[in-house]
């Protein structure tokens, strides 16, 4: 078996230039919707409910519903929460009261101002996609004090909510010339100081997200409120964010919800099925924990996908001298063999060791590797040959 | 010349093993697909229907419907309800549906275990918004109920003191008053989706006073998260034939039209969708209140009282779903029209007696034998033929022909749709040019030669060489 030839740099270098072609496709507004849906899938969600999907929460994340609640039912919330012995480590307010459209706003403002365990969200609005930065920002108010932590809640960056899953987060974004910190990240920093700093020594620029599912403690405002309540916020992160749900069969409102990979169908029309506030309940404890995704860098996927459709072009080769007659079977099973291998490894090392590699260049080069096979060696070496004798040699080969 | 007829019949021959071996992997389809690892290939052609293509992203330049009003019932309770159809009902208009279900009583009935409390002397409470239920109207077995005691852990007998009636009848006077009315049913239970097991019906207090229809949707798998895509216009229950929702208000409208809709026999039909929320006049659930003085439009219009979102502009899960007019018409995108919208397209359909006709109903074998076995047919004899004559092109070829047969599949699925309202329905000719290559090249270069291989072995014949086209 000859593991250096000519052909074989030819053929993997056909495979990767059909393969360079093909996203010009995605123009076509028929191949659009395809093209999204290839570009959002990714194998691992296919296991993810069953392997990935833990569903386990958090005990030191306790979410509070904000839904219906003003800027003064907000403000009294905090007070009961910070008062006694029993206060949390840190509330993060996902709900933006922007103080400049609501006069109770200006009120919760004064009053945050007093307490120092409270880290605020910030929307980043208006994206550009060609410079990938945001033009303004939503939040409470451009003239918070320092000593109120604030961050970013955006969770998909340049991606459309509505075809996209949330995977991945920016734990930090560059804005106007600064690099902010997201929502997660400063009540982080506010918690556990060793789990940030673990966070910012990884100095990636996107954390995929190790989830945890939806089974954080729900609060609503009327039980907290109420002198009955007996929960104990000692040491916890409490979350207040818009988290409405009455029952599995009642309305969510969809501008709320995102789509996450525990979604009970990995592909295709679904509801979405995650509030952010949940998503940011599952980052946040992801970093607590240090139970982050060893992120392999796309360099290595496609040059995975070369040895793949290298050694495939030397293993068919060896096939067809050998004896041709097995060729058209033996590449189908080498094809499923292949496909299985990776299928099983990609879900070995991401739920098993939490490693993820983007198999979907190797998937796509290896069912090229066969028609370029043998569309070199049947058709486009015969052919070119032809013709160099033709035109050249004025003979036949 | 024997020779030449000797190897036409041998490639007509090896043509039909391979379409032989290509409808034989069709016919086991859902086999191959309950592999877990395949599991990714059907899901993602499932959700492909191609002529979701010709309706993606509505008729932005059809005009606006301004025979049908659709009203937001929002989270009203029923007492609300009743007032928002009085203030309707007082327009005159042709007929008013409800798509909301109303299978239970809401009366509240409260428990005492005093035994002092006979039943015959039952307390019945009157006070504001609250109506008596005469005593013959309480069933039985609501008297008295016998529930453990959690602390003593014996049992304990509740006896009825009171019956709160505070929502129902203000909705049956609504109803009683409303001449045409029509209520939603659920069918139950069903194997072959055209007889079921039984039909949820509204309370039969509400039942004297109206019409139903049932209001099941057709999705492809029975989620509420697939594609609603065809209508059931009557289905059998108990014995019974019922109508769909839609179709019971056409009949009060135009019966003729709808005896003509129902005389088409068709158990499904494929809804013609025009128009989504945007394209029908709405009003809020509050704006019957606020406008109740100037709703002068509402005379002699259809209305359809439905869940539009809690309120209009908040677009929620709930009776939300998927339909062919989603903008994106593959892949992951949020639910499209409310339930109450999809009945208004086909009531606007039936009413147009605009149709679209479908192969579905066609017999699988003039599907899959007739039509895709000619076509594998054909794919079979002009691979040989390019094989034996051409050898030479015959990769970019067969990549070609497999390529511009879909290309034209779904260019003919899509305007066939389009222009003449025919939905064709071939999924296993989609596998079938897939395939085509594939088998082909399999045959021919391995799985033939193989056995012709072994069979001369046998025979004692001597082997030759390569050979692997004969």
């Amino acid at each position: 078996m000859k593991i250096f030839r000519l052909d074989h740099i030819i053929n993997t270098v056909l495979v990767f230039s059909v393969m360079l072609v093909f996203p010009l496709l995605s123009g076509i507004e028929f191949f659009e919707p395809i093209f999204v849906h290839l570009k959002n899938f990714e194998l691992s969600d296919i296991n993810y409910k069953e392997i990935g999907g833990k569903d386990i929460g958090d005990a030191k994340i306790i979410l509070v519903k904000s839904n219906k609640l003003d800027a003064m039912k907000i403000d009294s919330l905090l007070l009961k929460l910070n008062s006694g012995d029993n206060m949390p480590k840190v509330i993060g307010i996902e709900t933006i009261y922007p103080v400049d459209s609501d006069s109770n706003a200006t009120l919760l403002f004064n009053s945050l101002k007093g307490y120092n365990n409270i880290v605020l969200a910030d929307s980043l609005d208006k994206y550009d996609s060609e410079s990938g930065n945001f033009e303004s920002k939503v939040s409470f108010d451009n003239n918070l004090p320092a000593v109120i932590p604030r961050g970013y809640k955006n969770l998909l960056i340049g991606l459309d909510k509505e075809h996209f899953t949330v995977r991945d987060y920016y734990p930090s974004y560059k804005y106007k010339g600064k690099t902010i910190a997201s929502f997660s990240t400063q009540i982080i920093k506010k918690y556990d100081v060793n789990a940030y700093n673990a966070l910012i020594t990884r100095d990636n620029e996107i954390e995929t997200i190790n989830y945890k599912g939806g089974s954080f403690s729900e609060l609503d405002y009327e039980t907290i409120m109420g002198d009955a309540h007996s929960v104990d916020f000692k040491d916890k992160i409490v979350l207040i964010g818009n988290y409405d749900q009455e029952n599995e069969f009642t309305a969510c409102v969809l501008s709320d919800l995102y789509f996450t990979p525990m979604n009970d169908r990995y592909s295709g029309k679904a509801f979405p099925d995650m509030y952010g506030v949940e998503i940011q309940a599952n980052i946040i404890s992801m970093a607590l924990d240090k139970e982050y995704y060893t992120l392999v860098p796309k360099v290595f996927n496609y040059l995975l996908a070369v040895f793949f459709v290298y050694m495939n072009m030397v293993v068919f080769t060896y096939i067809t001298v050998k004896n041709k007659k097995l060729y058209e079977l033996l590449n189908l099973l080498i094809f499923v063999v292949e496909s299985l291998g990776i299928f099983y490894f990609s879900g070995l090392l991401y739920f098993g060791y939490r490693v993820e590699i983007d198999f979907t260049p190797v998937i796509f080069a290896i069912i090229l590797s066969i028609f370029a096979f043998e569309g070199y060696n049947e058709s486009l070496k015969p052919l070119a040959i032809n013709f160099y004798y033709k035109f050249f040699k004025r003979g036949s080969p | 010349m024997k020779r030449s007829i000797a190897q036409k019949l041998a490639n007509f021959r090896d043509n039909l093993i391979c379409t032989g071996i290509i409808l034989f992997i069709l016919s086991q389809l859902s086999i191959i697909f309950s592999i877990d690892f395949l599991d990714v290939v059907q899901n993602t052609v499932e959700d492909f229907y191609i002529t979701d293509y010709a309706s993606s992203g509505g008729f932005p330049d059809i005009e606006k419907d301004t025979n049908i009003v659709l009203v937001n019932i929002g989270r009203l309770n029923r007492k609300e309800i009743a007032e928002q159809i009085m203030i309707i009902n007082s327009y005159k208009p042709k007929v008013i549906g409800i798509d909301a279900t109303f299978f239970k009583p809401k009366i509240h009935y409260e428990y005492s275990n005093d035994i002092e409390t006979a039943p015959a002397e039952i307390a019945q409470v009157t006070g504001e918004d609250v109506t008596v239920i005469p005593s013959s109207a309480i069933p039985q077995d609501m008297i008295f109920k016998i529930d453990e005691n959690p602390d003593t852990r014996l049992l304990d007998t509740f006896y009825l003191t009171a019956v709160y009636d505070t929502l129902d009848f203000y909705l049956e006077y609504a109803f009683l008053k409303t001449e045409n009315m029509i209520l939603v049913n659920k069918l139950e239970n069903t194997e072959d989706k055209l007889n079921f097991d039984r039909v949820s019906k509204p309370i039969p207090r509400f039942l004297k006073h109206v019409k139903t229809g049932f209001a099941n949707m057709i999705t492809d798998d029975e989620q509420d998260y697939r594609t609603v895509r065809y209508y059931a216009p009557y289905r059998i229950a108990g014995g019974d034939t019922i109508n769909s929702f839609a179709v019971e208000i056409t009949k009060i409208v135009a019966p003729d039209k709808a005896k003509r809709f129902l005389e088409r026999n068709n158990h499904k039909e494929v809804i013609r969708y025009r128009r989504n929320i945007d394209k029908y006049i709405t009003l809020d659930y509050d704006e019957v209140f606020s406008k109740a003085d100037s709703l002068g439009f509402l005379k002699d219009k259809i209305v359809i009282i439905c869940f539009l979102g809690s309120k209009i502009n908040t677009v929620v899960t709930e009776d939300n779903f998927f339909t062919p007019m989603n903008k994106s018409y593959y892949g992951r995108c949020y639910p499209d029209m409310y339930g109450g919208v999809i009945h208004a397209n086909v009531v606007n359909m039936i009413l147009d007696e605009e149709f679209i006709e479908s192969m579905d109903s066609w017999p699988e074998w003039v599907k899959i034998f007739l039509i895709t076995g000619s076509l594998v047919f054909f794919n079979m004899l002009l691979l040989n033929f390019i094989r034996i004559k051409h050898d030479n092109w015959y990769e970019p070829l067969s990549v070609s022909i497999t390529f511009t047969e879909l290309f034209l599949m779904f260019f003919i699925i899509i305007n066939v749709y389009k222009y003449f309202f025919f939905e064709i329905k071939l999924v296993a000719l989609f596998y079938a040019i897939i395939l085509s290559g594939t088998i082909f090249e399999t045959y021919h270069g391995s799985v033939k030669p193989i056995v012709v291989y072994y069979f001369n072995k046998i025979l004692g014949k001597k082997n030759v060489p390569g050979g692997e086209i004969s």
